[in-house]
């Protein structure tokens, strides 16, 4: 979707965002540094991911801070992820890049995962709060239109 | 801790098809998730951490390889060490003679050894062997050396009690036979029995013996001796001596029957002294054939409360060689079931003597004594081992053997003798009467032979005068023919065979237990045949061609009734005290690891429908 500015704008960017399907593999960084390079003027960015980047997420978000624009970072992970129910021996596949990996899922491993998982959100919060990035968590069987308007206005970003 | 069943782990090889089977049967379900970095990056941190984690990721290959190794265990039987250590190899003997049927412990004293038994076989190693022999009047091997637990228990079961007599040497024999070879690092013999049987001269050169004592304390009322008299003159009764006996700490009233021919004839109510025997005397009008008596009281041995007496009424022949003695040739008139022909010592030849089934010699001794039975009245044979070294002057009895055939009844204190040869006797001598100085009157034999002597010339004495003169020549005689297969067969004994002389034109013969079987033994006419099973006390019948004979079994053995339990055994030169208990058998630990074998399947059972949590 090409970049669209104006109030009247905002139910279509929404609308296409909730229709839109994930595909494909993601380059966190390589995606916002265009972006970025592409829309200097002053605005409002909105970065939404589940940041499950192997690369890391500071060098990606670094260039969102380019100019003067409010920056809204939501993270979204579905239920699966942020409470994963699987149990036994496991064939793990990669919905993105179809790598497998073979688990036996344990109480360790699981107190492992949620120890990561809770690093990973805790240090992009972090990261968020010390540069003035808004940050959201948000799961995936939270619509994601209300959530955003609502946010946004609680946290004054819109009125 | 040692494995009676060390090969047991070999089960250990288990392990191999189960992790084979963990690897090859591993099926992972494929599940699609938004990333799999963040799985990845926990499961490195976790494999960092430990360094056995693959491994750790299935609990369930480690309970089940657990699993397996505790039913190994289980399996191995692990065992503490006993406090004694049984050699390797083992011969049981146990006694089943008449007294270890008493019941002084319950239920019995061969149960109780039986039961001792397999606590021995219990408390051994499994690879040790095991040979079982049960005795009593002769051995009989139950079960060959054998490492199988479950027979050699069920072998030690099927020992029956018997009615007999206890011989131990004969078991002790072929124990020793058994275990002295190179084939075993160490060996044991352990007897249990009561401890009521002969010395035992035999050296067991080294092989260790435990003697497990079975049995407590006793009261037992049993009749000792039975003795039927015909009737001293005309008018005069029948008399049935029974000489009775109190195995017990203190005195019993026992009833005691008399049965002639089958029917009660008399009951007496005898106050018994454990101190002494004590003689019963019923007096019969009529001739009786069979007579039973039968203590009725209940005690703790029973096969010694009953006996029979079959009264011969065919005469033993007697010779007496004597120059002329009015009180013997008397004594012998009075003598039961005898006729007495008389001779001079001149006269006296072999031919003669043989043709007689004893002969009574007074005073003077013939040339040529052949293989006979003899009672001698002052004279002493010049046999072997028996040596007249000089003369007692007025030798007073000071003891007599009141339990002998020949010397029970008889009463010798305050006999006057005026001299008596000074004698010194072999082995196979009993010493029936004695003075301070050494013996005077005495029971010899060997073989066939028999002879009874009284040192000192009875008209040097006033013995003649005395009640106890002809009561001996009568026992004298009645113990002389005794066990004369020829004619007499004296006082056969439950479990000895029965020998049978055949008759001229006679080629078998039908014998009837007491237990009413009966059994036809053949053999050549004029020769011998044996009946073997005489396990039974009471009334054998022996049916010829032209006649029936009864024969009276009775056990009448004070050593088997009295049950009293060694506490020591001799065997040569040395000495084994009783033990009351077998060390306890070792206890086995099988039984908990099979339970925690259970306790692991169950935890598998858990784990594997919750599979979470437990790390």
């Amino acid at each position: 979707m090409p970049a669209k500015r104006g109030k009247q704008n905002l139910g279509r960017v929404l609308d296409f965002l909730d229709a839109l399907q994930p595909s494909g593999e993601t380059d966190l960084e390589k995606g916002l540094k265009a972006f970025s390079l592409r829309n200097s003027r002053p605005g409002i960015k909105i970065v939404i991911s589940d940041f499950l980047d192997k690369s890391g997420h500071e060098n990606a978000l670094k260039w969102t801070q380019r100019g003067t624009s409010e920056v809204v970072v939501l993270q979204v992970l579905s239920p699966q992820e942020v409470k994963p129910e699987i149990v036994g021996d496991l064939a793990l596949v990669d919905s993105e890049d179809g790598m497998m990996e073979e688990v036996s899922i344990t109480g360790s491993l699981l107190k492992k995962y949620q120890e990561n998982l809770q690093a990973l959100c805790g240090g992009l919060r972090d990261y968020c709060k010390i540069r003035g990035l808004v940050y959201f968590f948000v799961q995936t069987k939270t619509a994601l239109a209300p959530l955003i308007m609502n946010s946004l206005r609680q946290r004054g970003v819109v009125k | 801790m040692t494995f009676l069943n060390p090969w047991a782990f070999l089960g250990l090889l288990a392990w191999g098809p189960i992790i084979l089977l963990y690897f090859l049967k591993l099926k992972r379900v494929r599940v699609t998730v938004p990333s799999t970095w963040l799985w990845q990056r926990s499961i490195q941190d976790l494999r960092v951490n430990a360094p056995f984690q693959k491994l750790r990721k299935s609990l369930l290959l480690i309970v089940q390889l657990l699993l397996v190794a505790i039913a190994v265990l289980a399996l191995a039987r692990p065992s503490g060490s006993p406090t004694v250590s049984f050699g390797k190899g083992v011969v049981i003997l146990i006694d089943r003679s008449a007294s270890m049927s008493a019941k002084d412990v319950s239920p019995s004293r061969l149960e109780k050894a039986k039961e001792l038994a397999k606590e021995v076989v219990r408390g051994l190693e499994s690879n040790d062997q095991i040979m079982v022999i049960s005795f009593s009047n002769r051995a009989q091997v139950v079960e060959p050396l054998s490492t199988d637990r479950r027979q050699i228990e069920k072998a030690i079961d099927s020992i029956e009690p018997t009615n007999t007599t206890t011989h131990v040497g004969e078991a002790l024999q072929m124990a020793l036979s058994a275990v002295r070879t190179p084939a075993f690092r160490t060996s044991e013999i352990v007897i249990l029995s009561d401890g009521q049987f002969e010395p035992i001269s035999i050296q067991t050169e080294g092989v260790p013996i435990r003697y497990v004592a079975v049995g407590g304390k006793i009261r037992n009322a049993a009749i000792t001796a039975l003795d039927v008299r015909k009737p001293s003159g005309p008018g005069e009764p029948w008399v049935v001596f029974a000489q009775m006996d109190a195995f017990a700490e203190a005195a019993m009233e026992v009833p005691v029957e008399l049965y002639v021919d089958g029917k009660l004839k008399s009951v007496k109510n005898v106050k018994l002294d454990p101190k002494a025997p004590q003689a019963v005397i019923f007096e019969l009008k009529e001739t009786p054939t069979l007579v039973d008596v039968r203590m009725t009281a209940e005690d703790d041995l029973a096969v010694d409360n009953r006996a029979w007496a079959v009264v011969r009424h065919k005469p033993t022949k007697v010779l007496l060689v004597s120059g002329g003695n009015f009180f013997l040739e008397k004594a012998l008139a009075q003598a039961p079931d005898c006729s007495v022909d008389k001779t001079t010592v001149d006269k006296a030849t072999p031919g003669l003597l043989t043709a007689y089934d004893a002969v009574v010699l007074d005073g003077d001794l013939p040339k040529e004594l052949p293989e006979g039975r003899y009672l001698m009245l002052g004279a002493v044979p010049g046999w072997e081992g028996i040596k007249d070294t000089g003369k007692l002057e007025a030798p007073a009895v000071v003891d007599w053997d009141r339990r002998h055939r020949v010397t029970r009844f008889i009463n010798f204190s305050g006999l006057a003798i005026a001299t008596a040869p000074r004698l010194q006797l072999p082995a196979n001598a009993t010493v029936l009467a004695e003075a301070q100085e050494g013996p005077l009157i005495f029971a010899w034999q060997k073989n066939q032979m028999r002879a009874v002597v009284v040192g000192f010339k009875v008209w040097d004495s006033d013995w003649p005068l005395r009640l106890s003169f002809p009561l001996m020549i009568a026992n004298a005689l009645d113990w002389l023919r005794a066990d004369d297969v020829s004619e007499w067969r004296g006082h056969p004994v439950p479990g000895e065979p029965l020998k049978i002389r055949l008759g001229p034109d006679e080629t078998s013969v039908v014998v009837t237990a007491s237990d009413g079987k009966s059994e036809k033994l053949e053999g050549k006419a004029s020769g011998e045949v044996s009946y073997m099973r005489t396990d039974l006390p009471g009334v054998y019948t022996i049916k010829r061609a032209t006649e029936e004979e009864a024969v009276a079994l009775n056990l009448l053995d004070p050593n088997e009734s009295c049950g009293k339990v060694k506490d020591q055994l001799k065997f040569g030169d040395e000495k084994v005290q009783a033990q009351k208990q077998v060390p306890p058998p070792r206890q086995e630990g099988w039984k908990w690891f099979a339970w925690a074998a259970l306790a692991i399947l169950l935890a598998e059972w858990w784990i594997y429908h919750r599979r979470i949590e437990i790390f």
